[in-house]
């Protein structure tokens, strides 16, 4: 039966030992605490943490539902920040323990470096209506799910973000933000930013797998621009794209055509009306970037959650 | 761009208005181990305007396509990510070339031409930025040439800029000649000077450590702080720019300029808002308070040979392009005054050399002992006072030493650290201060550049040193390479009863 008190000393002796001679600092910044009813899943974000460079957590507890007692095992990353500088340390506790009842929770609840704001990375699916899902969300400071993973959390996130009073995200929505600012700069042009209130329609190509991107970026274009623009919504294939990853998207406004397409991956192509075709870079970043991403930050993201009231219904 | 209601959906959005940047020296050094690869990073990370274009400007005769051959292959050597094809495609059809000499009517007629097509291709809307990346005897030169082609004219709804690179001037004259010639075409409000240490990260963060945090403000005076160092040391010589370096010396290169800016963000007064102006006006008293440097005040060094970082260190006099009895001084140590009421009797010691031990900026201040010991003189005897410091680089962070028990059975204290380091707080590399200057210029944000006022005010403070080094001749003290300066130098300290801090 493993201890808090044990773990902790564990985690003090690796940090001694992974940082070699030089003192390996932990980052004072956020707590990770993740679940993942997939025992795969979790583990796939262990290894996600231990390779963040930039923006990483400074103690990640990292759950999947297994029956039996809690199990624990701590591990420590270090290595310095840049060239030369400091050797910072990552702290990843893997637990294991019972989907339901309240052992594993409240280990994870012992665990929490004190005063820093706990981010709960939420990687199984809907319904979120359950014991383990509620005693997180206790303690978490900002809730961050992955519809690219499991689409029907969008349907659900907007109520559970109410009933449980938390700041919400999710990583679709992180990972559109390159789109979402090659489309902006469409209408950095005051002469297009007039016509953006007479959007009518916007037809969106995703690759398979995944509606919850582009169903995304129709909600922020919907609320951004103040239209009711019609919708199109299709799955294409793409070898060499992640599932879900937006490929091309067309607006119409006032009877003119706009055009982003992703030819290839690092790079967009702008169409506009009367202009040449320009081009943008426009790499999404990988899952540990993203999720690094969102530990940046702590205030509500209120152009997520107005999207999210205006989402176009999903494909099921 | 306030007109575009999708940018106020981004959490983070600093994305500039449509502008052209013309870069005049587009060949130079500058321009390829910095300006360029700042822009290929900016555009990387989409902060980059939509409608932008950048236009190199230089003697060299050669196509767009040459320009961007060689600009990726110094991206490829100074860029801080990786040049990939995709990426690279995408950036250069921004970049352009304008041969032509800077004297003649016709590259500026050429100019106009080119960013008028490339505005229409482009959409960059009428705004231009001229980045003066050449020798400061070009910038008169350039000045006209912009004046009288009327490139550098506003109109409504279309903002030029000038951004011009340090030296601004050598001394006080001078240094209002040039500020007379760039007012001849472009109003103080269209002008961003540049001094790169204002780009960085930790120099804006002592802003924020000042007027954010309720602590540490109310101590922040002469009641409680006895005196502060700020020192700039370089390990290495003047690496193959001894011919430039001949021209400047410490005081010109660092002193003037960068060590009296990271003051004026110490010494200033809260401003009423972060508003660039308010800030500047904040930062502008400051240096108008310093009192002028006297001689007396003031130690020049040079250095001789030694070993430094472990290896044989030539002196400077046998430096490539260096006069073999050259009196130039690549150190200086200086005590300086600031006639306020915050900072009356509060002395400010600078230092700044090359071939010292070690690469650092610092800025440390110290705080007066306390009125009463209540312990005995061997319980103290190790006790030193209060060290705030804030490194500028490396290792960029806060320190606070103070005194604790030394764990035993008796009471013994030492003096010990509270560390604060960037790298291990946000886990995040600081950004590269060119390109959070180049986003400052294009925005329009000034809070980051020096302003005249200030100029002139740091060109008066080391005015009488220049005058009396001429007037009176004399050399300066020579240190070993790889030592901590002349002992002329402690001398200067230990006549306050003082001591420098060892980085
Ligand atoms: N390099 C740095 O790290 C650094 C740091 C701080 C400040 N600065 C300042 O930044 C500015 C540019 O520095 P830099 O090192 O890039 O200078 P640079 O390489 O010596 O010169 C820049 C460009 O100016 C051109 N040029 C020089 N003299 C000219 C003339 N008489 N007619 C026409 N073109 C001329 C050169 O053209 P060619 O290519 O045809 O020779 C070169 O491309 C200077 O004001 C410098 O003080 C530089």
């Amino acid at each position: 039966m493993t201890t808090p008190a044990a773990i902790e000393r564990e985690l003090a002796e690796l940090r001694g030992k992974t940082a070699g001679d030089h003192a390996g600092t932990r980052t004072h910044i956020v707590d990770l605490v993740a679940y993942a009813d997939d025992p795969a899943i979790a583990t796939e974000l262990g290894e996600v943490v231990a390779m963040m460079r930039h923006h990483r957590p400074s103690r990640a507890l990292i759950a999947s539902g297994a029956p039996g007692d809690v199990t624990a095992e701590p591990a420590v990353f270090c290595s310095p920040m840049q060239e030369g500088g400091a050797i910072v340390c990552c702290e990843i506790v893997r637990l294991t323990g019972p989907p339901a009842g309240d052992a594993l929770t409240s280990m994870i609840a012992s665990l929490l470096l004190p005063d820093l704001p706990v981010f709960l990375l939420w990687l199984s699916p809907p319904p979120l209506d359950r014991p383990t899902f509620h005693n997180l969300a206790a303690l978490a400071t900002r809730l961050v799910t992955d519809s690219t993973r499991f689409p029907t959390t969008l349907d659900v996130l907007g109520s559970v973000a109410r009933q449980e009073h938390l700041v919400v995200t999710d990583l679709a929505w992180t990972k559109i933000t390159g789109w979402r600012e090659v489309v902006a700069t469409i209408f950095d042009d005051a002469e297009h930013a007039a016509l953006l209130p007479s959007l009518e329609h916007v037809a969106i190509q995703h690759v398979a797998g995944s509606d919850a991107q582009a169903r995304l970026l129709v909600g922020w274009l919907a609320t951004a621009s103040r239209a009711t623009p019609t919708t199109s919504i299709e799955a294409v294939t793409h070898e060499d794209m992640r599932p879900g990853s937006l490929v091309r998207v067309e607006l119409t406004c006032g009877g003119h055509r706009f055009i982003v397409d992703r030819p290839s991956e690092g790079m967009a192509t702008i169409d506009v009306p009367g202009r040449p075709i320009r081009r943008a870079a426009l790499r999404v970043p990988p899952f540990g970037t993203l999720v690094g991403e969102e530990l940046e930050f702590l205030a509500p993201d209120r152009a997520f959650e107005a999207a999210l009231e205006r989402l176009p219904p999903g494909a099921r | 761009m306030d007109t575009n209601p999708l940018r106020d959906t981004f959490r983070m959005h600093r994305v500039p208005g449509p502008c052209a940047v013309v870069i005049f020296g587009g060949l130079g050094d500058l321009a390829g181990r910095k300006l360029v690869p700042a822009l290929y990073n900016l555009y990387l990370r989409r902060l980059l305007p939509a409608g932008f274009a950048m236009v190199g400007v230089g003697r060299r005769d050669a196509t767009d396509t040459e320009y961007r051959a060689e600009m990726r292959e110094r991206c490829a050597r100074f860029s801080r990510t990786p040049v990939t094809d995709a990426e690279w495609e995408g950036f250069e059809e921004l970049l352009h070339w304008v041969g032509g000499t800077f004297d003649a009517t016709e590259t500026y007629t050429t100019l106009a031409r080119r960013l008028e097509e490339i505005g229409v291709a482009r959409g960059t809307a009428g705004n231009v930025m001229f980045y003066l990346s050449v020798p400061p005897s070009q910038f008169p030169v350039i000045v006209d040439g912009l004046g009288d082609s009327g490139l550098a004219r506003e109109e409504p709804g279309r903002f030029r800029r000038a951004v011009i690179e340090k030296p601004f001037g050598h001394d006080l004259p001078s240094s209002a000649a040039l500020d007379a010639e760039v007012h001849r075409a472009f109003k103080e409000s269209q002008v961003f000077r540049i001094d790169h240490y204002l780009g960085k990260e930790t120099v804006q963060n002592i802003l924020v450590f000042r007027f954010a945090n309720g602590i540490f403000e109310p101590v922040w005076n002469r009641n409680f702080i006895d005196h502060v160092q700020i020192t700039v040391s370089e390990s290495i010589g003047v690496e193959g720019r001894g011919k430039f370096y001949e021209e400047a010396g410490a005081l010109r290169d660092i002193v003037q300029n960068h060590m009296l800016q990271v003051l004026s963000f110490v010494a200033m007064e809260p401003p009423s808002s972060f508003d660039a102006e308010a800030v500047r006006d904040e930062r502008g008293k400051a240096l108008a308070s310093c009192r002028p440097l006297l001689p007396s005040d003031v130690v020049r060094g040079q250095y001789s040979a030694g070993f430094s970082d472990g290896d044989a260190a030539k002196g400077y006099r046998n430096e490539d392009g260096v006069a073999p009895g050259s009196d130039v001084e690549t150190y200086i140590a200086a005590r300086l005054m600031i006639d306020n009421w915050r900072w009356a009797d509060t002395p400010f010691y600078l230092r700044t050399g090359k071939r010292l031990p070690k690469r650092v900026t610092e800025v440390a201040i110290q705080f007066k002992r306390v009125p009463h010991l209540p312990f005995s003189y061997a319980a103290a005897e190790q006790l030193e006072p209060n060290v705030l410091v804030l490194r500028i680089q490396p290792n960029e962070g806060i320190s606070l030493r103070f005194g604790a028990k030394v764990p035993s059975e008796r009471v013994q204290i030492r003096t010990v650290n509270m560390d604060f380091q960037y790298d291990t707080a946000f886990s995040a590399a600081p950004a590269e201060a060119y390109e959070t200057l180049l986003l400052d210029a294009m925005r329009g944000d000034g809070t980051n550049f020096p302003r005249q006022d200030a100029v002139n005010q740091s060109w008066r403070i080391v005015e009488p040193l220049q005058e009396s080094w001429t007037r009176l001749g004399g050399g300066p003290h020579l240190y070993e390479a790889g030592s901590w300066g002349p002992e002329a130098a402690d001398e200067l300290l230990a006549r306050d009863r003082r001591r420098w801090r060892r980085p």
